[in-house]
């Protein structure tokens, strides 16, 4: 990110990653909070929010994107604020096992069931964990991105990562045995 | 060896989820570690990939898009701010200092000037910013979550003020957006009122909820009938869609609270119907044919039949009465509209019978009300003969009544209550008034051409504003029925939805020696001799002290007498009220103001026979036409000014939008 641009260009340059970015976003949130309408309100927030705050973004800290999923980590992290003090809130770990928060209609029962029981998986495994899979698939990072997301080496991403797939796996095959069963 | 696995895993990750590769190619390239590779690479195809799959909607997307470049709009039109303050401080600090300076103002009472004289702002104000920001950071600074819903809802408050100033100056282009703030407001309030825990609390959020949409909606409505004649038409939408907003919330309120499907509390839904027809029409015969309520519980958010069978009433009969309709027990709790399905009505104007058409073939009423447990909520369905039927041309009616709420039960009928019971299911069991029909001979009008006409219009009804003379609460007298009506000039102000005839300002009852009674009736002056009136047959001795100065009673009017019966028969009034006044005018005059109507369609001729008339849902209860009365009356009542039976004084139903129609 060139260290000279002016405000106006970093506007400029927030609205054209909203046009590219803005799924990665809202799937980066839903991955995190388990409701995809919430999370596509919350996308716009995002992107929102980031143009308002423009004037504090700096060439010399993270790229633009990266700075983005920082902004939705904040609004996520608010936003689980909020709702856990609302009475019918639920946890984190119990909002990513509610496979029917995702509500949307028109999505078929299977793949709601499926989505249900990976976010009941993804609740089984460390918080850190969970966000280097929720930047690497949710928001689509690479390795190197998410690292610079969470303030982490690549290599230990890298490890966080092999270590969270294979928690995942087991959590993931326990539930279809207990399922079947 | 762990670090290599984790790298490779890496790799694979970014070749199958960005670079579209199939598994079998990054096995291939790493046998090596095809044991472990494999199941992680099968969890990540299997599962992990699902989450780039969701499907996010374009809708909202584009939605957002709109925010964003609203956004960067007011960032690109607001000026660069650089202060002293950012020269000394820079930035950061300078936003605490002013966030320092908005704080300290509001929590020590509104000591910044900007922040004061913000709160009138409008949209298009310079100020307007200022405003909406004090407001958020107020809510911002508030801990519990009821007091941010309560603030939520003064502000909403303020939204409906912002959109009747806006109305009012004829700027609608900015309405929309004051709404959907108006929403967002709603929204917001009970949002935070679901964070709260106390069922309690909930529960009266949803009433504070109610009064405030209640009290919003009638001021708006105030406003918007008064609105420049252009925009009367978007003044109506305004009504309709605020009401909706506020309806919604409500709904949303309800659904929040804990169903009480298990146990239904009841309250009592009664609907009435009331006020004079034209005053040369024989008879007005209305069916009701069916009427329904709408509940906003949530899920068991359903229609509720009202009437079960179809109910024929002659408004002639039920003129200076109010007619009851139907009493039903409902599911206590929040009603959203309530509709009224009118098959059938004629006019009888000497011996022939007109159709009355409807708009719509139903009125009604959207407007959120309440039916409190174990009690009972009023509907009127107010034909005011005066400006419920139009005449739109040669024998053309349409049927045009308003409907009005009484959230608590008005005065008027808790004095009835006292009265004989009063089940009157059918027109022709319309409790008996001492002044029934005025008969055609008693006054000027019936003796002038029957059938009104579009040009005919010399006879002006004039409704007058005498509201403080209110009739009293009765002592029920044993041989009377008490006969209270708040029709023509009840309502000249306008009537909150929960306040019940709010210009019924009783005067106190007059002592009585035991073998007195009081007694009120209504009806025309038949014959004034001096102090003693003819009214309904009944002579009356009507004191000067009891008539209003400069106010000049003749033949025709309409008032309403309280007085008290003598044990020798005969009455001494202590109060008269002028519902009605006759009005002599030499020319036609346009007189009807426009408002808002739904399902009217106003006509595009300029006289006043012609003119549109108040709509069901907009409620014209604050109709301007009644402020000149006391000018006229002060001006014109001469003895020239009475009316003679003349064709040219021939009485046509003027459809003079009343106060209560």
């Amino acid at each position: 990110m060139p260290g000279s641009r002016g405000s106006s260009e970093i506007r400029d340059a927030i609205a054209e990653l909203y046009q590219t970015q803005y799924e990665r976003v809202a799937r980066y949130i839903y991955a995190r909070i388990g409701n995809m309408h919430e999370a596509e309100d919350l996308a716009s927030e995002v992107f929102t929010r980031a143009l308002r705050s423009s004037h504090k973004y700096t060439a010399q800290g993270p790229p633009l994107e990266t700075w983005i999923i920082r902004i939705a980590h904040n609004i996520v992290v608010d936003h689980l604020r909020k709702r856990t003090r609302r009475p019918e809130s639920v946890e984190l770990d119990e909002a990513l096992r509610k496979p029917t928060s995702l509500g949307d209609p028109t999505e078929s029962a299977e793949r709601r069931d499926e989505l249900g029981t990976l976010n009941d998986a993804m609740a089984g495994i460390s918080e850190a964990q969970r966000r280097v899979l929720q930047l690497r698939f949710g928001a689509e990072m690479t390795s190197e991105q998410a690292a610079k997301a969470l303030g982490k080496k690549p290599g230990a991403v890298r490890e966080m990562q092999s270590a969270a797939i294979k928690k995942l796996r087991e959590l993931l095959k326990e539930n279809m045995d207990s399922k079947e069963a | 060896m762990t670090q290599e696995f984790d790298k490779i895993l890496d790799e694979c990750i970014d070749r199958i989820a960005f670079k579209g590769e199939s598994v079998q190619h990054c096995l291939d390239l790493y046998p090596g570690f095809r044991a472990e590779l494999e199941p992680a690479l099968a969890t990540i195809t299997d599962w992990l990939m699902q989450y780039r799959q969701v499907p996010v909607s374009a809708a909202a997307k584009s939605r957002g898009w709109q925010q964003l470049q609203q956004a960067k709009r007011e960032l690109e039109t607001t000026p660069p701010q650089t202060s002293w303050l950012d020269v000394l401080f820079g930035s950061k600090l300078r936003v605490a200092a002013m966030a320092g300076a908005l704080i300290l103002a509001i929590v020590f009472g509104g000591g910044s000037g900007i922040i004061t004289a913000s709160n009138t702002a409008i949209p298009g104000d310079t100020l307007y910013g200022v405003k909406r920001s004090a407001e958020n950071l107020r809510v911002a600074f508030e801990f519990s979550p009821a007091e941010k819903a309560e603030l939520e809802l003064v502000y909403a408050d303020r939204r409906v003020e912002e959109i009747s100033s806006l109305v009012s100056s004829g700027s609608t282009e900015q309405v929309a957006a004051v709404q959907e703030d108006l929403r967002k407001n709603l929204q917001r309030a009970v949002s935070f009122a679901e964070s709260v825990e106390d069922e309690a609390v909930a529960i009266a959020f949803k009433e504070k909820l109610e009064v405030r949409a209640s009290t919003s909606l009638t001021k708006l409505q105030a406003t918007l009938l008064e609105a420049p004649e252009v925009v009367q038409e978007t003044a109506s939408d305004v009504f309709i869609a605020s009401s909706e907003v506020f309806g919604g919330s409500i709904e949303a309120a309800a659904a929040q609270l804990p169903s009480q499907a298990a146990s239904t509390v009841m309250g009592t839904l009664s609907f009435w119907a009331s006020d004079p027809p034209p005053p040369d029409a024989e008879a007005v015969l209305v069916e009701v044919n069916d009427i329904q309520a709408h509940l906003a519980a949530g899920e068991r958010s359903r229609w509720i039949d009202i009437l079960d069978e179809p109910r024929v009433f002659d408004l002639l009969k039920i003129a200076d009465v109010h007619s009851f309709l139907v009493e039903q027990q409902v599911e206590a709790g929040t009603y959203t509209k309530v509709q009224f399905s009118i098959t059938n009505s004629v006019i009888v104007i000497a011996g022939v019978e007109y159709p009355v058409k409807i708009p719509g073939g139903s009125i009604s009423l959207t407007r959120p009300f309440r039916v409190a447990q174990g009690e009972t909520t009023h509907i009127f369905l107010d034909f005011d003969g005066l400006s419920s039927i139009v005449v739109t041309g040669q024998n053309e009616f349409i049927l045009n009544p308003v409907v009005r709420v009484f959230a608590q039960e008005p005065r008027v009928l808790q004095a009835r209550k006292e009265g004989p019971p009063q089940p009157t299911p059918t027109a022709t069991a319309v409790q008996p008034t001492p002044t029934a029909t005025p008969s055609p001979a008693a006054t000027p009008q019936q003796t002038s051409t029957p059938v009104p006409t579009a040009t005919a219009v010399p006879t002006r009804l004039t409704l007058n504003d005498d509201t403080p003379q209110r009739t009293p609460t009765p002592t029920p007298a044993p041989s009377v029925t008490p006969d209270i009506v708040p029709t023509a000039a009840v309502a000249s102000t306008p009537v909150p939805a929960s306040t019940p005839v709010p210009t019924a300002t009783p005067t106190p009852t007059p002592r009585l020696e035991s073998d007195e009674s009081v007694i009120h009736f209504q009806s025309q002056i038949e014959i004034i001799n001096g102090n003693r009136w003819i009214v309904a047959g009944r002579e009356i001795m009507v004191p000067a002290s009891v008539l209003r100065q400069g106010r000049t009673p003749q033949v025709g009017d309409v008032v309403r007498i309280t007085g008290i019966v003598r044990a020798n028969g005969t009455i001494m009034a202590t109060s008269v009220e002028f519902l009605i006044q006759i009005v002599i005018q030499s020319t036609p005059t346009p007189i009807a103001t426009p408002t808002p109507g739904v399902n009217a369609q106003p006509t595009p001729s300029p006289t006043a026979t012609s003119s549109p008339t108040p709509s069901s849902t907009l409620t014209p209860t604050a109709t301007p036409v009644i402020s000149p009365n006391d000018a006229n009356n002060s001006n014109q009542p001469s003895p020239t000014a009475t009316p003679s039976p003349t064709p040219t004084a021939s009485p046509t139903p003027t459809p003079v939008p009343s106060p209560n129609g």
